[in-house]
């Protein structure tokens, strides 16, 4: 197994500043530059919706006690890019979040476009966090299931953790 | 008719509608944080134009919508999506209005998704492919 350092590793808080600069970090990275243009879109398109899913879905832990910070990582292992990232959500959302990650990943290219576009010619509601497309996107651009892991902590909260390995692209 | 101009920034395209000048272009990066206050701007605008095109005594078409994104977010997919709803309700009603989507030679991803927003607005798209320098082929 084959692994090159050098796409993104970070932990802290995310905001949109912070996600500016981490793309800015991601697209100089030595690492993404040299995997493919197609490619390479493909993993800031899913970094993207990853850290935007961290500043719409965090818990907002008030405590102190759970001291654990966001994080995201993008390594290439062999000949696929993997993106990782992680934060609090509130227990309650974990088992929506996790029932949307297995829909998804039950579905086949077909059934997921098929998804997605029911799913973005819905009317647009009030307060709605995202287009909810975030997740079907992931899947679609990587070629793979979503993994994830989930850690129950107390205080009614979860760790939530995605893993999503992009597919190089080969014209 | 105002014309609606927006600053690119890293995180939101540049818009210029200009009725007098005959531009009307949306280019760069969108993953605005406020996605839909910033494009219920451009939506209202558009209403506002529409409505201005039905009374115009004098403007002339055709009225060519360039759409040059680099990237887009899922979030801001529902919203171009339903700009171009719009515009097809516009040629619907006889004006004279087309879409350009703008792409890369090689984002074969951004050729895709353009043909999928075309078949879901049912209205067709001229593509304009780019080379590496930005201009088109």
């Amino acid at each position: 197994m084959t692994e090159s350092p050098g796409f993104l590793n970070y932990t802290g808080p995310v905001d949109y500043n912070r996600i500016d600069l981490l793309l800015n970090d991601l697209k100089e990275s030595p690492g993404f530059m040299t995997i493919n243009k197609v490619t390479g879109r493909r993993v800031y398109a899913i970094v993207v919706e990853c850290l935007e899913n961290i500043i719409k879905y965090s818990a907002k832990e008030s405590t102190g006690k759970l001291n654990i910070e966001p994080a995201i990582s993008v390594i290439k292992r062999n000949n696929k890019i993997i993106i990782k990232s992680g934060n609090f959500v509130d227990a309650y959302r974990t088992d929506k979040i996790i029932q949307k990650i297995d829909e998804i990943n039950s579905l086949d290219n077909d059934a997921l476009d098929l998804m997605f576009e029911k799913q973005i010619n819905k009317t647009n509601e009030k307060n709605d966090n995202g287009a909810g497309l975030g997740l079907i996107m992931m899947k679609l651009k990587s070629g793979n299931k979503i993994a994830f892991n989930v850690i129950r902590l107390k205080e009614g909260y979860s760790y939530l953790e995605l893993t999503i390995s992009v597919n190089e692209y080969l014209p | 008719m105002r014309k609606l101009i927006v600053n690119r920034t890293s995180n939101s395209p540049g818009v210029y509608f200009d009725p007098d000048n005959n531009r009307f272009e949306i280019s760069g990066e969108s993953r605005p944080p406020n996605v839909p206050a910033f494009y219920d701007e451009i939506i209202g605008w558009l209403n506002d134009f529409s409505s201005y095109l039905s009374g115009s005594r004098g403007y002339k078409g055709p009225v060519e919508f360039n759409l040059d994104f680099n990237y887009f977010n899922s979030s801001s997919a529902k919203y171009i999506l339903d700009f171009c709803k719009q515009v097809a309700s516009l040629r619907a009603k006889g004006e004279n209005a087309t879409i350009k989507w703008h792409y890369e030679a090689d984002d074969v991803d951004m050729l895709e998704v353009g043909r999928e927003i075309s078949r879901m607005a049912r209205l067709p798209f001229e593509y304009v492919r780019k080379g590496f320098d930005g201009t088109p082929e």
